[in-house]
């Protein structure tokens, strides 16, 4: 797999291809992503059926090994990056997998960034799947976004849309809003080929936190230079116009005020040292996860070790993903030993 | 007549940790060590400034959990018996270093302070600190604040905003239970504010919380004072936020204080560095090493070659580190009053902790600082809350900002990859505890009520941010995983058998006495 070679042109080209949607929206990497996927399953990826993500084998605990998984950097164009799963941990199995009840929470994580979870309910579930079988594949679980800041929304008179491209079974997404101080709310759905959209669930009306200043200022409240005493309050420094603070919001805004140096203590349970000096550093590291389905009493190995199932036939593995070629075959062999099947996945990683 | 004002606020918290079931359980001595190397210290030294005379203001909170701990009494047995393991062990050790005179005054040292550390909380407080900090707030000179009843993040309870409620009023009948007074103040946990939130601590009686720098400086309208004056919000509950000139000093990496070459180095404890056989009874009993808090060597520099630890010189440095930070706010003052048409008040709060446990010598700083500012400050006084707002009585109304103190400044340190996967768990035994507290609100029997005050309890634990906290930082994951599930499966077993009518006597007696966090929980809080 050569993709990072390729020039974006050529990346283009072959995204089209594989009937990837309007791919110059995308990054290089997130591009790279969504072609492997297709190629991978040999149908679109946006049909992939109840592949799940989970995980967890606790890893060592070497600070390398720990790659937090962050979702990839906001952008400010208009489209938001490819979406990101979350894993689950596969201890989970003493909790429910769901509740049974169809609902979509969505909470706020930072001023660009929301995370969202849903549950679906037994029939809604098998209605979605009639759904999408009527359409034979060519439906799409999605995530529309509204930005309903400031209206009483009626379904249509939304400020700003876009959809998402989601997993259904994933059961939770990181979405990536962009704009900080607007009212959002998401509707979980599927969209069919005539550009019907089935709705599943609503969201609530979330607000995202403010990332800058605000321009309202009290009339009785009112002081000569507010840049001055932003600045001295620990703002962006003298002399920066709003403008420019904006444009440098993000990299100055996290900087300053919540760097981990002036961030909270790691607290009494933290095995890190308050003011261990270090020259400056950067860690990075990866993670894979691997996850999948059968039937649940069948027999599920990983590169010849077996992997464990969820009752429900479900299983996904979460490893440390080395440098090099990883190869990786899955092989699921039926209870009566009759059936056998293979799906292999191989991974190239270098990291410089 | 001072310029400008220091509001010190030091946050104390401990998740609860209690297991009875153990006869030995790590995690309990994160609260061994910080009643040790942190509260008694300052405990000491609030003492000391009150027989001398030196008057004081400082700002503690003791979150509901860490109270209920200190109250505890198979807790506080636990705690004498590591001390007096700690005792014996400190005299083999000056016994062990007498020929090496670097490591035996440090050696001393510590014998000392186990001595009296026993002192203090057996004779003196009879096993039961909250009673010292009752006393030095009566006294006036020590503002004890409240927090989250079991420090849940708030600004995730958003979809749940029962669930803040909850967390706000169980902690205020806590604390009134501990206190004998209602508290005026909160530390939100993590700063956590979600604009609104402070209706309900508004509800409570509370007259102030504490935001992060951005909580107000980033509130609309602009603050006109920045961060150096408290703001109302609409509910009419103050807001202070924090200072990060301040904060930089003390947590900086790369500035702070506690990276001083002189001060006690953390990770060279005699647990890991001495010969097993002989530390072998004062580590864990399954062999496994840890901490003992005896540590004999200096952070001497970035590389792995470290000295001797000389306490005086230590002592000294913090010394001359308590003068440059007084020194650092007064020109600080000098320079905002110009600015400013009212006196500033310089908002520096930290975790407790980070004095005595991390930072070995923090406790000294505050001391050496608190009679710096006593003894020899024109410029700079320190100040409680109440008395700032009396003081000022008309502040700006503002709504102050989505905010917190953790990395990155919102909630992504508790909602993120590691751990999200909890809040539909925690979201949903939240509806189920309010459909509980809503249609149970007179119930009918004693086990019933029993049983509802068990599901709040359960419920109440696992909101616990502390677990999204290890999980996302790794530390003891296993651990934080188990609680949360725990609690989760408890409350939903409870759950059921009060709605099915088919309570279980004999498990319920047995997770009350497991779970047994504020006997006198108040599940209507939930509705």
């Amino acid at each position: 797999m050569e993709l990072e070679q390729l020039k974006r042109k050529e990346l283009l080209d072959l995204a089209r291809k594989e009937s990837i949607k309007n791919p110059a929206r995308y990054r290089k990497a997130d591009l790279i992503e969504l072609i492997v996927r297709h190629q991978q399953s040999g149908e679109s990826y946006r049909r992939k059926k109840s592949q799940k993500i989970e995980s967890l084998k606790e890893s060592s605990k070497k600070r390398s090994d720990k790659a937090e998984l962050t979702p990839p950097q906001p952008i400010y164009e208009s489209a938001p990056p490819a979406g990101y799963q979350t894993p689950q941990p596969q201890e989970m199995f003493s909790l429910p997998y769901s509740y049974n009840v169809t609902k979509i929470v969505l909470m706020v994580r930072d001023p660009y960034w929301a995370f969202v979870y849903w549950d679906i309910d037994e029939g809604k579930y098998n209605e979605i799947q009639g759904i999408l079988q009527k359409h034979s594949g060519q439906a799409r679980v999605i995530l529309r976004v509204y930005d309903v800041t400031n209206i009483r929304f009626n379904g249509s008179n939304a400020h700003r849309t876009f959809d998402l491209d989601v997993n259904l079974n994933a059961k939770s997404w990181y979405v990536h809003f962009g704009i900080a101080d607007r009212d959002y709310m998401v509707d979980l759905g599927v969209l069919d080929p005539q550009g019907k959209f089935h709705l599943i669930a609503r969201s609530n009306v979330m607000r995202s936190p403010r990332d800058t200043a605000s321009d309202v200022i009290d009339e009785n409240w009112m002081v000569c230079d507010f840049d001055e005493m932003y600045a001295l309050s620990g703002g962006l420094g003298i002399g920066l116009s709003s403008g420019e603070i904006r444009k440098r919001k993000k990299f100055l805004f996290e900087q300053l005020v919540s760097s981990g140096s002036v961030a909270s203590s790691p607290g009494l349970f933290m095995k890190q040292p308050v003011a261990r000096e270090t020259d400056f550093f950067l860690e990075v590291g990866t993670e894979l996860i691997l996850y999948g389905r059968t039937k649940p009493d069948a027999h599920v190995t990983l590169a010849g070790k077996p992997v464990s199932l969820r009752p429900d036939g479900t299983f996904s593995v979460r490893f440390h993903l080395p440098d090099g070629s990883l190869h990786l075959p899955v092989i699921a062999v039926s209870s009566d030993k009759e059936h056998t099947r293979q799906i292999t996945t191989n991974v190239n990683k270098n990291t410089h | 007549m001072a310029q400008g004002y220091l509001m010190l606020v030091l946050h104390a918290h401990l998740p609860y940790i209690r297991h009875p079931e153990h006869q030995f359980f790590l995690e309990e001595s994160w609260l061994f060590e910080a009643i040790t190397e942190t509260y008694i210290p300052l405990v000491k030294m609030m003492d000391r400034f009150l027989d001398e005379k030196v008057d004081f203001r400082l700002t503690m909170s003791c979150t509901p959990t860490l109270a209920a701990m200190l109250t505890d009494g198979l807790l506080q047995e636990r705690y004498v018996q590591h001390l007096n393991r700690l005792i014996e062990l400190s005299e083999k050790e000056v016994d062990r270093t007498r020929w090496q005179q670097e490591f035996n005054r440090t050696a001393c040292m510590y014998r000392k302070n186990f001595y009296e550390a026993r002192e203090v909380f057996c004779n003196q407080y009879h096993r039961n600190l909250t009673l010292a900090l009752k006393k030095f707030q009566d006294a006036g000179k020590l503002e004890v604040i409240t927090c989250g009843a079991t420090h849940g993040f708030l600004p995730n309870m958003e979809t749940v905003k029962h669930s803040v409620k909850g967390q706000v009023k169980i902690a205020c009948d806590a604390y009134r239970e501990v206190f004998q007074r209602s508290p005026r103040g909160i530390w939100l946990p993590e700063c956590g504010y979600n604009p609104g939130d402070d209706k309900i601590l508004s509800d409570n009686g509370i007259q102030y919380f504490f935001t992060d720098t951005h909580g107000i400086l980033h509130g609309t309208p602009r603050p006109k004072y920045g961060v150096f004056a408290p703001i109302y919000c609409p509910s009419g509950v103050a807001a202070f936020a924090r200072d990060i000139e301040s904060s930089k000093q003390v947590w900086s990496a790369e500035e702070g204080y506690p990276g001083d070459f002189d001060y006690r180095e953390f990770y060279r404890d005699i647990g890991y560095d001495l010969e097993y056989d002989y530390i072998r009874p004062y580590i864990s009993p399954d062999g496994l090493r840890i901490n003992t808090g005896i540590k004999y060597f200096k952070i001497t520099g970035r590389s792995h070659a470290k000295e001797a630890y000389d306490p005086h010189r230590a002592w000294e440095k913090s010394a001359e580190h308590a003068g440059n930070f007084m020194f650092n706010r007064e020109k600080q003052i000098e320079h905002l009053v110009s600015k400013m048409d009212r006196k500033p008040c310089i908002v520096a709060p930290y975790d407790a902790e980070l004095f005595g446990h991390w930072w070995y010598e923090g406790p000294h700083f505050i001391e050496h600082l608190i009679r710096k500012i006593h003894y020899g400050s024109k410029t700079v006084k320190m100040i409680t809350a109440p008395e700032y707002l009396r003081e000022y009585p008309k502040n700006q109304v503002l709504t102050p900002s989505f905010s917190s103190w953790g990395y990155k400044g919102f909630s992504e340190v508790w909602l993120e990859g590691t751990n999200d996967w909890i809040y539909r768990h925690l979201h949903e035994a939240s509806w189920r505890m309010r459909e509980l507290a809503i249609n149970y609100k007179k119930p009918s029997n004693d086990l019933v009520e029993r049983a509802l005050k068990q599901a709040a309890r359960e419920v109440v634990l696992a909101e616990s941010s502390d677990w999204a906290f290890i999980l996302k930082t790794g530390t003891v994951v296993e651990y934080a995983k188990k609680r949360t599930i725990d609690h989760i499966m408890r409350f939903t077993r409870l759950y059921w058998d009060i709605k099915n009518n088919a309570i279980d006597g004999g498990w319920l007696a047995h997770i009350e006495s497991i779970d047994n966090l504020f006997p006198n929980i108040d599940y209507r809080a939930y509705a």
